[in-house]
């Protein structure tokens, strides 16, 4: 080979290209995307099938729903009023009656501003957190402060409590401060805890109690004279409210007149129609009847062509012939009786429970379709239906087992012009039906547009009733605590005074009781043998001390309110709906990260109980179901507790769902750090960064990162997992859903419900999905 | 190895060694397990010198040279830095780390932040220097290291010769008195290897104490006073560099010069 063949310089570089042109757009998408082979085809084909047969039985039942009822009764009355039952329709009145209920469970309606307030403020307190690129920095600040801010919305109460609570934090982070300049970081964050424990364990109440005191004692004679002023006057306030609701209940019970004033009219309209219809079932079954006896004719013709004529037994025949020759006699006997039977009773069917044409009712349809009266007048009378058969059924009288083949014959073609004759009447009368039914139609439209109107009419005064039968009950209760916080303000003094009585008391009985026994709390305690003056002694003592603290928290209570200073206090019971599951999820959520994080990172730590108590931690908490831990939570809690502390089932529920995701998440993490090469954390140690600087500058971020889809979904199954709480007693949505279905006026809807609630979850649920699918993109930087 | 080695002139007058002890390794065992990698290893390094570290893979090189910034523990032997023994109190540890600057062969650059957040994290939270300040500083040695312009970068964004010397800027931010680099170059494309070398020639002539693993002999014959053969966990010779390279004692060294250099 010559040298200079496989030499070869490149003197200038190509230059880039556009690709191929092929075939662009919405076609090729379709092409590649839906019609690709064979398979796909048919899989597309039967894909966009199935996707029709479900909306078409979904949508027009969603959206041929009714909005305005106060029942399901009414409801169905709507809906019959439109369909006539052709086809089914949603019931959303139940949600409009009552959504406010499965988003606030029963929570005051006066006060739903409040969790709103909450809720509005927790996308201000998230927008730092979730969007930190493009949030000034400060309001970090408002996110701390935020659950707090946010618990005190919801239940109300003294504004010193979330303002003492969230104190202990900061009384930690100076004893850290402090601790730190003067001693290692153990000794500081020992220091912190011990800070924040003290606060909260030991001055926070005598604080709180103190406040209250001052602030109520400088009310109480305003508080009092208010208090008797508006306990006057409230009676008054009462009998108004019942009044105006009296009348609005006889605006109502009129307007239900007139909605079925509208719903008679209605059925006036359609009454030719019912009568029509009331037609078809008679004439059909006498059709029936006649066919039935045209085919009893043609077998017994079959037995006797046969049997040749009347089947007899020979006398030589064999037992076997004889008896099947007996059988087929048998048979023709009973085909003879039934001919008769079918006969007369397709003639009483006609007889009793049909109309003659003639008077067959038509005249509002007729007016709008003249055409009705001439297919009415085409029918066969009444009277040339009913006297064929009556001849037929003579004739079929004098039908035996000897009747001739060719009289069976002639018999048989009779009954079958008959038939004819009635199936002709039949069809003529559905002519009559469809056309009747068409111009109804066209009669209804107005009646139906009124009887909507007036359903939306009654909806806004039931509305009107609510909000006065509220009202009301807001007066009564108002009146009903007001009389009693009254009478504990009078008996206030009284109680104050007794006590240094009670304790002078408490310390004569304890100089009494020998020594021994001065710090024994019940009297079982008691060494066996003791005497029974002593064991007299002791309960007097016991009883004498619970008097006293019993006495002295009640003064509390009474000036805990007087001197309260914030919003109204709200049970825990009365917060349900969604608005329970926000809480529940959302604090589970916020809670459950930081513990995670922490759990993930002592089960990686090479401190051996570090690790082992969160590995057990972990294990346990994971290996039982979660509605066993909410159980524990609402029953066996109790146990455990000292007696006596009144600890609130839903903070009892948000601990439980907190440790509970914690455990997941932890897991969920490890992935994340296990995925990640070592030479990071051998980097960031060989920089000098100590543990917790490493982990959280270098290591978490990134393994956060890869863990977001799991700990998205983690969080997803956290929030659905509060429907849970149903089971405990606390009112979830589902459980809204199972008290809404109690209620005689919804009691059997179902899907209504349980497709808004799933909305509503749904909404949430793909909202985290989402930004969990921005937040991987944003952080997408490392091109691995 | 290829001979890969600068076209410049190399400033040796530069590299001036003092009497004074940087790294003093004394009976130093170190066991994984029940494996016995590193033998009884006695090493004095003054500072100013330039020491590569050549043998077969497995003998232990980069153990030794992580065993002097603690990412490896060592069971017995002491090993003093800049005075300071090396035991398993957490505070010496982290002054010691933060002393002494380390290279690794896959950079470890931290791919959640910018060049310039690699190069300031550190001085920001150890040395606590304001961020403004530690800004400066970075920037001084990414221009050093003649990548000033990537400092908003990722890591990921930058070929892999770069993010080495990011990686070595990173570790000059925290102004160390010792460098080590285990296997700086092995991972990167011969075309990439120079410029990490020239960056560390450098580092040298501005009298740096430097300890290298590498299989750079070019690098080694012009920069390092001082080459350590090691196999089997053992130091087997040491030796200035044209001594080393062209008179080598020991059986087992001659063996590895041939394989290395035979081709």
């Amino acid at each position: 080979m010559n040298n200079s063949e496989i030499s070869f310089v490149r003197t200038e570089m190509l230059p880039e290209k556009a690709p191929p042109a092929k075939e662009t757009g919405a076609i090729k998408w379709v092409r590649q995307n839906l019609f690709s082979g064979w398979l796909n085809i048919l899989l597309t084909v039967l894909s966009l099938f199935a996707i029709y047969s479900v909306l078409s039985l979904i949508l027009p039942w969603a959206f041929g729903g009714v909005w305005n009822a106060g029942s399901l009764t009414e409801c169905r009355e709507v809906l019959f009023s439109f369909y006539k039952g052709s086809h089914d329709g949603a019931c959303w009145a139940v949600i409009e009656d009552r959504w406010l209920q499965i988003m606030f469970g029963f929570y005051p309606p006066e006060l739903y501003w409040r969790p709103i307030l909450a809720f509005v403020l927790l996308f201000v307190a998230l927008a730092p957190i979730l969007f930190a690129d493009k949030v000034p920095g400060q309001l970090v600040w408002f996110s701390l402060a935020y659950p707090f801010l946010a618990a005190w919305l919801v239940w109300g109460g003294s504004v010193w409590l979330p303002i003492f609570a969230a104190f202990g934090f900061v009384a930690a982070v100076i004893a850290y401060k402090i601790l730190s300049k003067l001693a290692g970081p153990i000794v500081a964050n020992l220091g912190a805890l011990a800070a924040a424990l003290i606060w909260w364990g030991m001055l926070m109440a005598p604080i709180s109690d103190g406040l209250h005191k001052m602030v109520g004692s400088s009310r109480f004679d305003n508080t009092v004279a208010t208090l008797n002023a508006r306990t006057d006057e409230l009676p008054a306030q009462v009998a108004a409210e019942d009044a105006l609701l009296e009348a609005k209940q006889a605006e109502i019970a009129e307007a239900v007149a007139v909605k079925n004033e509208i719903l008679i009219e209605m059925t006036g309209i359609r009454i030719e129609e019912f009568g029509i219809e009331e037609q078809f079932e008679a004439k059909e079954v006498a059709l029936q009847r006649l066919d039935g006896a045209s085919e009893s004719v043609s077998d017994l013709a079959d037995i006797l062509d046969e049997w040749g004529g009347a089947p007899a037994a020979a006398s030589d025949a064999s037992e076997v012939d004889i008896a099947k020759a007996q059988a087929a006699a048998e048979t023709a006997e009973d085909l003879v009786g039934d001919i008769g039977s079918l006969l007369s009773g397709a003639l009483s069917d006609l007889a009793g429970d049909t109309v003659d044409p003639s008077e067959l009712l038509v005249p509002s349809a007729s007016q709008a379709d003249p055409s009705i009266l001439e297919d009415v007048s085409s029918m066969v009378s009444k009277a040339g239906l009913e006297d064929p058969i009556a001849a037929l059924i003579a004739r079929a009288e004098s039908v035996t087992t000897e009747t001739s083949e060719a009289d069976l014959k002639d018999l048989q073609a009779d009954i079958e012009t008959a038939s004819a004759a009635l199936g002709a009447n039949i069809e003529a009368l559905q002519t009559v039906h469809d056309k009747v039914i068409a111009t109804n139609a066209d009669a209804l439209v107005e009646p139906q547009a009124r009887l909507l109107d007036q359903t939306a009419i009654l909806t806004a005064l039931r509305d009107d009733q609510t909000v006065i039968s509220q009202s009301k009950f807001r007066l009564e209760t108002e009146l009903s605590e007001g009389n009693s916080f009254l009478s504990s303000l009078q008996s206030l003094n009284e109680r104050e005074a007794s006590l240094p009585i009670l304790q002078g008391r408490v310390d004569e009985l304890k100089a009494e009781l020998p020594r021994n026994m001065r710090n024994l709390i019940a009297v079982n305690q008691l060494p066996e043998g003791t005497s029974s003056a002593d064991e007299r002694l002791l309960s007097e003592y016991l009883g004498a001390k619970n008097d006293v603290l019993s006495v002295s928290a009640s003064v509390n209570d009474t000036y805990g309110e007087l001197g309260r200073v914030g919003l109204l206090p709200i049970d825990s019971r009365k917060i349900g709906g969604f608005m329970l599951a926000l809480i529940i999820g959302i604090a589970g959520i916020v809670l459950s990260l930081p513990l995670g994080i922490l759990l993930a990172l002592g089960r990686q730590s090479h401190l051996f109980i570090v690790n082992k108590i969160c590995v057990v931690f972990i294990e346990v908490i994971r290996g039982v179901p979660l509605i066993v831990w909410l159980f524990t939570a609402s029953l066996l809690l109790n146990y455990f507790l000292p007696p006596g502390t009144n600890f609130d089932l839903v903070l009892r529920v948000i601990i439980m769902v907190t440790l509970f995701a914690a455990a997941y998440i932890a897991e969920v993490i490890r992935g994340g750090l296990a995925a990640l090469p070592t030479g990071q954390y051998e980097g960031a140690d060989s920089l000098g960064l100590s543990y917790w600087q490493s982990m959280q500058l270098i290591i978490l971020p990134q393994a956060m990162k890869i863990s977001i889809p799991g700990i998205v979904n983690t969080f997803i199954g956290l929030f659905k997992d509060t429907t849970l709480v149903l089971f405990i007693g606390l009112f979830d949505p589902i459980g809204l859903a199972g008290a809404i279905r109690a209620d005689t006026a919804w009691n059997g809807i179902y899907w209504e419900l349980f497709i808004f609630i799933g909305l509503l979850f749904f909404i949430f649920c793909f909202s985290m999905g989402r930004y969990s699918l921005h937040l991987e993109k944003k952080l997408q930087r490392e091109h691995r | 190895m290829s001979d890969t080695t600068t076209e410049r002139a190399i400033n040796r007058d530069a590299m001036t060694v003092s009497d004074e002890v940087a790294i003093q390794i004394t009976n130093m065992d170190k066991w994984y397990g029940t494996f016995h990698v590193l033998k009884d290893i006695n090493l004095t390094v003054n500072r100013g010198e330039r020491i590569v570290i050549a043998g077969p893979s497995g003998s232990g090189k980069s153990t030794l040279i992580r065993c002097i910034n603690r990412l490896e523990e060592h069971q017995a032997g002491t090993i003093m830095v800049d005075g300071t023994e090396l035991s398993s109190d957490l505070k010496n540890i982290d002054k010691i780390r933060s002393e002494v600057g380390m290279c690794f062969q896959h950079f470890n650059l931290f791919p959640h932040l910018t060049i310039l957040e690699n190069c300031t994290l550190a001085q920001i939270w150890v040395r606590k220097t304001p961020k403004k300040e530690a800004e400066d500083i970075a920037m001084h040695f990414l221009e050093k290291v003649k990548i000033p312009e990537q400092a908003d970068k990722y890591p990921g964004m930058l070929s892999g010769g770069q993010q080495q010397r990011v990686a070595i800027a990173r570790s000059l931010c925290m102004k160390p008195r010792i460098m080590l680099f285990d296997e700086p170059t092995s991972a990167l494309d011969p075309e990439m290897i120079k410029e990490v070398l020239d960056t560390m020639i450098e580092l040298a002539e501005e009298g740096m104490t430097m300890l290298c693993v590498t299989h750079e002999m070019g690098f080694a014959r012009q920069v390092a006073n001082r080459v350590i053969f090691m196999d089997a966990g053992q130091i087997v010779e040491q030796n200035e560099p044209e001594e080393f390279f062209n008179n080598p004692k020991s059986d087992r060294t001659k063996l590895f010069l041939s394989q290395i250099l035979g081709h």
